[in-house]
């Protein structure tokens, strides 16, 4: 079956993007506290995928797109889901690749 | 759609008894006074908003709690009064979403001419006037090819003109065999549209038949119309 890739595209981009937002945040407030600016893994990864998702919630808010995801049958938990996997697939990456 | 629901806001009951039909091929206005409950129905029968009491029906399926999704993806397509585009995306780029997830409606570029949006689709929709907005949404709608269309107070705040233009559109996609529901206060143009009129008032609904029966309606003469000429 054709998916809707339009919308999974522009989802998945929303959630790269804040994505990076939430990890060079982090990165900094990490820096300034004299900690690697990576973190420790496990649990600053969790965070940072929670946070992303929140961020990317949020936009969707603020750029008043909840109505327009629901008329193009977007349920919630899939919102969630494409909103939290670049940062999932990023933090994993970012947990193997780094020592 | 909605079967004698109940909601309440805390202490205040907006619906104890309102029930909403929504028939293919039919343009129905729904009527009453600020406050009366309209846009909670609507939410209600959109998947927007729970019952406290009551179901809402679709395609024969009874639920009291359905998802907006769920519902969309069944045909129904909601156009609140805040509207129902993206404010970070273009006007193409959203009718070309809707386009590739329903191939069954209008080609985005037909549905924009014909509402007269054309040059408004590589635009986002938070510059566009109220008017222009009003019909991206309206070419949105035409995309979809909706089977139930809830519209709440879609002609608020523009002008006389646009609200002819928009209310062809609806009657449009009734004759199409579409259900439309049409909130608002511009009473004359909506009653002059609608194929039925239902008034919902003291947290309930009344089935007041064509127009022209609404308006010799007296209680609905007396307690909405007032000395409106319709």
């Amino acid at each position: 079956m054709r998916g809707p890739y339009l919308v999974q595209w522009h989802l998945l981009r929303r959630g790269l993007f804040s994505w990076v937002i939430a990890r060079a945040t982090l990165a900094m407030a990490l820096l300034l506290t004299g900690n690697p600016p990576w973190g420790d893994g496990g649990p600053v990864g969790l965070g940072v995928v929670v946070l992303t998702t929140a961020l990317g919630l949020i936009e969707v808010e603020r750029a008043r797109e909840r109505v327009l995801l629901a008329n193009l049958g977007v349920a919630l938990p899939n919102l969630i889901l494409m909103l939290a996997a670049p940062a999932l697939l990023g933090e994993i990456a970012l947990m193997v690749l780094l020592p | 759609m909605a079967d004698c629901v109940s909601r309440s806001f805390g202490e205040r009951r907006v619906l104890s008894a309102a029930s909403l039909r929504a028939v293919p091929g039919e343009l129905r206005a729904l009527l009453g006074r600020s406050g009366a409950g309209k846009s909670t129905l609507l939410k209600i029968a959109a998947g927007w908003m729970t019952p406290d009491s009551g179901i809402v029906r679709l395609n024969g399926n009874a639920r009291l709690i359905w998802s907006p999704a769920t519902l969309a993806r069944l045909g129904v397509f909601y156009l609140p009064d805040t509207g129902a585009l993206s404010t970070a995306l273009s006007v193409g780029a959203q009718l070309a979403m809707l386009a590739e997830r329903y191939p069954a409606g209008m080609a985005p570029a037909q549905a924009m001419e014909r509402l007269g949006v054309e040059r408004f689709a590589t635009t986002r929709p938070d510059v566009l006037s109220g008017g222009e907005k009003r019909r991206a949404e309206v070419a949105a709608i035409f995309v979809r090819r909706p089977t139930v269309l809830l519209a709440d107070e879609p002609l608020r705040g523009i002008a006389p003109i646009e609200q002819e233009r928009i209310l062809q559109a609806f009657r449009a996609l009734a004759a199409e065999g579409c259900a439309v529901v049409v909130t608002g206060h511009d009473v004359s143009a909506l009653l002059d549209a609608a194929d039925r009129v239902t008034w919902c008032t003291s947290g309930t609904t009344y089935e007041l038949g064509a127009p022209h029966l609404a308006k010799q309606h007296e209680a609905f003469r007396r307690d909405y119309l007032g000395a409106t000429r319709v």
